[in-house]
């Protein structure tokens, strides 16, 4: 499964590179004619998101519950209901679970929907004299910034690049962090101790100060470098946690139970140990996004992140930053938006862990 | 019943000076400071369709034995032979291809259980490992088995957590039973369920035996369902047997002083019986220092002086095994040689 | 030996106690009409499965019902005292002074940062006047009483320190220490080992009788009923199926679980062609508990009444209550039943 994960990572980064896009771009201009509502930009943002959103979902599958609805006849007789709607009963009562998770899925919403909300073309500059540095106003929500492009349109279009990176970073972090965990808690003895070493002398890295250093060094800002430097550096808590578990999991008697079948390494790992230990790792991963989207706004602000025109939250206040005391609002904007993004995340990752784990112990 | 059959039968697990030590680690370094002795030097044999009691208190070791005999813990020493194989020596493949023949009931129905499996996976698995049949028969054959242990078949893509615990413990059985295997490992298979859930485990748990010829090695602390069950009964006291005899014999003649405090200590449910205990003074010791000689005399009321210096041997008295000084005496007449 | 069912002033009576939990699944009815009379220095076993509601029946004694749970109906008197109509202060003074209770698991019951001294101390100080020199020379002598050698040095080790047998006499000691006229023993040795559990079963007959404690001892181990209790009451889903001394309900249970209970365990020195009696079926879930008699679905002499019908429990001999339809004659439906 881990492997099939890898080589769906693989095939993205294959898809950007290769001639699918020409093809793709050919096809939606046969269907829509000159006026593509989509630039194959969003495209790019739509299939990452999609698939990502794929992968999720056979993860979920993968941790076995059981997504069937209940059977009238189950619900009156005493039997106990689905592990699913457990969770999804336990989730809905937790107030503040559901509001992060709906503030994540209307930004998502936005996200895709971007072409249709933003009035304006984020990277279209108007009058240079006369547009710019407008205040709030009919016609420009949040007024324009210094190269007259309007801020409203610049901050929905933001909202695609902090989600690809959070994303993207997050599962990138998780894939490794797992991997590496797993082989740890497994063999544990030397294997272990080694792992954990290795595990600490990462963590001691000072995560921002290394990423300015390599993208200093490498003095290649692409969206996709800043990706693997973050994921990079977001894998060690993961790490340790999937190691946990697994320890804790191989002294359950039903892994013995499966050791005294003649289980090998493989279904051991695959069929017992990881399916176990999804739970907290579903959590630590959502929990996680919000960090790298701070992270990528953070690099942004330096003027290290995502290179202008594109949008991206951290990059405006980087832009605006000179204008704070001024136009107050363009900076504000972006800044609420990432803190309205982090907390909707924390929200979405702590509900999933309240109504995850203790229910599902018996 | 199988007690006359199994006379003739053949030797199916002989374990010849089990040791199980687990090293205690202390310091920077990890340096082996002591010794664990949970299983000190142990012989015995089951033969094809007789089920040995493993009785004995916490800490006594028998859960190692249980866990040794399959393998799942490697011995320090000693051999475990299962059908003329040296399971201790034996190379990674063929082990596997053995465990077909050797399976293991867990004590507690809640743990036992992958909880993200179905029953039907769970039960499943063996075959699956060791290659039996297509898809289509391994369902059919364990949707079989479910119903031999007293499971609704249709029940098959359940999780574990919709079961009762008694259920639970009957797909614990079906899990060992799917494969036929000879010998099955039952480690306290009815501690942890409702007394009256008990009978109905205690019963599968027999009439498959009688049905399928299995030999058990039946480990518990709970005398009466051990005596019940077992063909000969084993004692166990911090490590080693003290005791081995057929279980009927056990209940009615018990030699060893630590057997007679046991089973006077058992209560029983009848009014009637008014006992005469015998109180065991002082706690069990722990296997970490283990007294010198035989290991009981701090607690047994009619230790002598040899008993402190040296580990009292084997003293077979028609299939009756006892290892006492004391006793020994009695029955030989002359003084256990130092 | 005392008579059961003594009318002269009881140490303990429950009258009717009723518990029920609301949970957002339901109403739990945890204990549904549980009566019993308790003299001085006797020992009343209550015996039954888990769930059928004897630990929350001990829980209301002591008016240690948390919510959701709550106690709707009933009369506790200790002694003439009507504990449901104590204030919470009151309650506290009956707690550990006039009541105690003692648990399972003695290693999460005892708090593992205190030494066991502190504990047992803290019993005695809380609910006598004297000074905490006095207080630690009783708690020495208590942790003597309950045959702990060394008790001057191990008055200040940690529940850690010591096996689960010791730490079991360590919560008698602090159940004991304000020598109270009710002892509530909930499983106390079900966690132990059996030569220890004799050992525990021994020393509280001993302080039984020095006390003239009255023990309310809740286990499902009928052979423990069998040897130490004067009186038994079995339950099943939360309510009373039968209610006599303990010699008679050995020599003739009436009620069907009852026999299937004796019948179904294995004793040492029985037969091994002697089938095991089964109960099939399982224990109901309290939210859904059966029509009628709670039982019927498993009972082996079940019949239509039984399904809609809910047996009182009603005197059937002289000193013998029993929950059941088909009881006539002081006899049992189940043939065979009496020895």
């Amino acid at each position: 499964m881990i492997l099939g994960l890898f080589g769906l990572l693989v095939g993205l980064a294959g898809w950007h590179a290769g001639t699918l896009w020409d093809t793709l771009a050919h096809t939606l201009e046969k269907l829509f004619g000159a006026n593509v509502p989509y630039t194959l930009r969003d495209l790019d943002f739509l299939v990452s998101t999609l698939f990502l959103l794929g992968m999720l979902a056979a993860l979920v599958l993968y941790s076995g519950l059981s997504c069937q609805r209940i059977r009238q006849a189950d619900r009156t007789a005493q039997g106990p209901e689905r592990q699913w709607s457990i969770v999804k009963r336990q989730f809905l009562k937790n107030r503040l679970a559901v509001a992060g998770a709906l503030i994540i899925l209307a930004l998502y919403l936005v996200a895709f929907l971007c072409p249709f909300l933003a009035p304006y073309d984020p990277v279209e500059q108007g009058d240079r004299v006369q547009e710019r540095l407008l205040s709030p106003s009919a016609e420009h929500l949040l007024g324009t910034d210094r190269f007259a492009r309007d801020v409203f349109s610049r901050i929905i279009y933001g909202s695609r690049i902090s989600l690809l990176v959070g994303f993207l970073a997050m599962g990138l972090a998780v894939t490794l962090g797992t991997a590496v965990g797993a082989v740890a808690g497994y063999y544990g003895g030397w294997v272990d101790s080694v792992i954990m070493r290795f595990v600490d002398m990462m963590l001691s890295f000072p995560t921002l100060i290394l990423i300015i250093t390599v993208i200093a060094l490498w003095r290649n800002q692409s969206i996709w470098i800043i990706i693997t430097l973050i994921g990079l550096m977001s894998w060690m808590g993961v790490a340790r946690l999937v190691r946990g578990q697994f320890m804790a999991l191989k002294e359950r008697e039903f892994f013995q139970a499966a050791r005294a079948l003649g289980a090998g390494t493989g279904r051991l790992i695959f069929q017992h140990l990881l399916p176990n230990s999804l739970t907290p790792i579903i959590v630590s991963a959502t929990l996680r996004v919000g960090n790298t989207i701070l992270l990528e706004a953070s690099l942004s602000y330096l003027g290290l992140g995502v290179q202008p025109p594109t949008p991206s939250w951290g990059n405006i206040v980087y832009d605006t930053k000179g204008n704070l005391f001024t136009e107050w609002w363009m900076p504000l904007a972006a800044g609420m938006a990432i803190v309205i993004t982090v907390v909707g995340y924390n929200l979405l990752g702590d509900g999933l862990r309240d109504a995850l784990d203790p229910r599902l112990r018996e | 019943m199988s007690t006359e059959a199994s006379k003739n039968s053949e030797v199916l697990l002989r374990v010849e000076h089990l040791k199980n030590y687990f090293p205690v680690r202390q310091g920077l370094l990890s340096r082996v400071t002591a010794y664990v002795k949970a299983v000190d030097d142990i012989s015995f044999e089951i033969k094809a369709g007789e089920t040995l009691g493993l009785v004995g208190e916490s800490g006594c070791g028998k859960t190692t034995v249980g866990h040794s005999v399959l393998r799942l813990i490697t011995p320090t020493e000693g051999t475990v032979l299962f059908q003329g194989k040296d399971l201790t020596h034996l190379p990674a493949a063929e082990l596997r291809a053995m465990r077909q023949d050797m399976q293991i009931i867990f004590q507690d129905p809640f743990s036992s259980l992958n909880p993200r499996m179905t029953v039907g996976a769970i039960i499943g698995e063996a075959l699956a490992i060791h290659g039996r049949g297509d898809r289509k028969e391994r369902a059919e054959r364990v949707r079989d088995t479910m119903q031999k242990c007293g499971l609704d078949p249709a029940y098959i893509n359940r999780f574990p957590h919709e079961f009762s615990g008694g259920q639970r413990q009957r797909i614990g059985i079906a899990r060992a039973l799917v494969l036929s295997p000879k010998f099955i490992v039952c480690d306290e298979p009815v501690s942890a369920l409702d007394v009256s859930i008990q009978s109905q485990i205690i019963n599968l748990l027999v009439e498959l035996k009688e049905r399928y010829n299995l030999a058990y090695l039946f480990i518990a602390h709970d005398l009466s369902v051990v005596e019940y069950i077992s063909d000969r009964v084993a004692v166990m006291y911090l490590g080693k047997i003290v005791e081995l005899a057929d279980s009927t014999e056990l209940y009615r003649n018990p030699l060893h002083p630590y057997t007679q405090a046991l089973l006077s200590a058992v209560p029983v449910p009848d009014p009637t019986r008014r006992k005469q205990r015998t109180l065991l003074p002082g706690d069990v010791p722990s296997p970490l220092n283990p007294p010198s000689g035989c290991r009981f005399h701090p607690r047994c009321p009619l230790a002598i002086d040899i008993c402190k210096k040296v580990e009292p041997r084997e003293l077979d008295v028609e299939g009756h095994k006892i290892w006492c000084h004391v006793v020994e005496e009695q029955i030989t007449g002359s003084p256990p040689s130092a | 030996m005392t008579d059961v069912m003594d009318q002269t002033s009881p140490q303990i009576e429950v009258r009717n106690l009723k518990t029920y939990f609301y949970t957002e699944d339901g109403v739990v009815r945890a204990v549904d009409g549980l009566s019993y009379r308790l003299a001085k220095g006797e020992t009343l076993a209550l015996v039954g499965e888990s769930g059928c509601g004897k630990s929350v029946s001990a829980l209301s004694v002591m008016r240690l019902i948390a919510s959701p749970g709550k106690i709707v109906e009933g009369e506790i008197r200790l002694d003439g005292l009507d504990l449901l109509q104590c204030s919470e202060t009151e309650m506290r003074e009956v707690r550990g002074n006039r009541i105690s209770m003692i648990f399972q698991e003695p290693m999460t019951s005892l708090n593992p940062v205190f030494t066991i001294g502190n504990q047992i101390m803290e019993a005695i100080l809380v609910h006598q006047d004297v000074s905490r020199k006095e207080a630690r020379d009783r708690t020495i002598a208590m942790i003597r009483r309950v045959k702990i050698s060394a008790a001057e040095t191990r008055v200040d080790e940690y529940p850690h320190q010591m096996s689960g047998g010791m730490r079991q006499r360590v919560m008698i000691a602090m159940a004991l220490a304000c020598n109270p006229e009710v002892l509530i023993a909930d499983e106390p040795t079900t966690a132990l080992d059996v030569t220890i559990q004799a050992q525990i079963m021994e020393l509280l007959a001993e302080l039984q009788s020095e006390f003239q404690m009255s023990i309310l001892l809740i286990t499902h181990n009928l052979g423990l009923v069998a040897e130490v209790s004067d009186q038994v009451a079995v339950m099943y889903a939360s309510k009373v199926v039968e209610h006599t001394s303990t010699a008679e309900l050995f020599a003739s249970p009436l009620h069907p679980y009852t026999h299937g209970l004796l019948t179904s365990v294995p004793t040492l020195g029985m037969s091994k062609e002697q089938k095991l009696n089964v109960i099939p079926g399982q224990v109901p879930n309290p939210l859904h508990f059966p029509t009628g008699c709670r039982f019927h679905p498993r009972c082996p002499v079940a019949e239509q009444r039984c399904k809609q019908e809910e047996p009182l429990l009603r005197e059937v001999k002289p000193g013998h209550w029993a929950a059941c339809h088909f009881i006539e004659n002081g006899k049992s439906p189940i043939k065979g039943a009496d020895r």
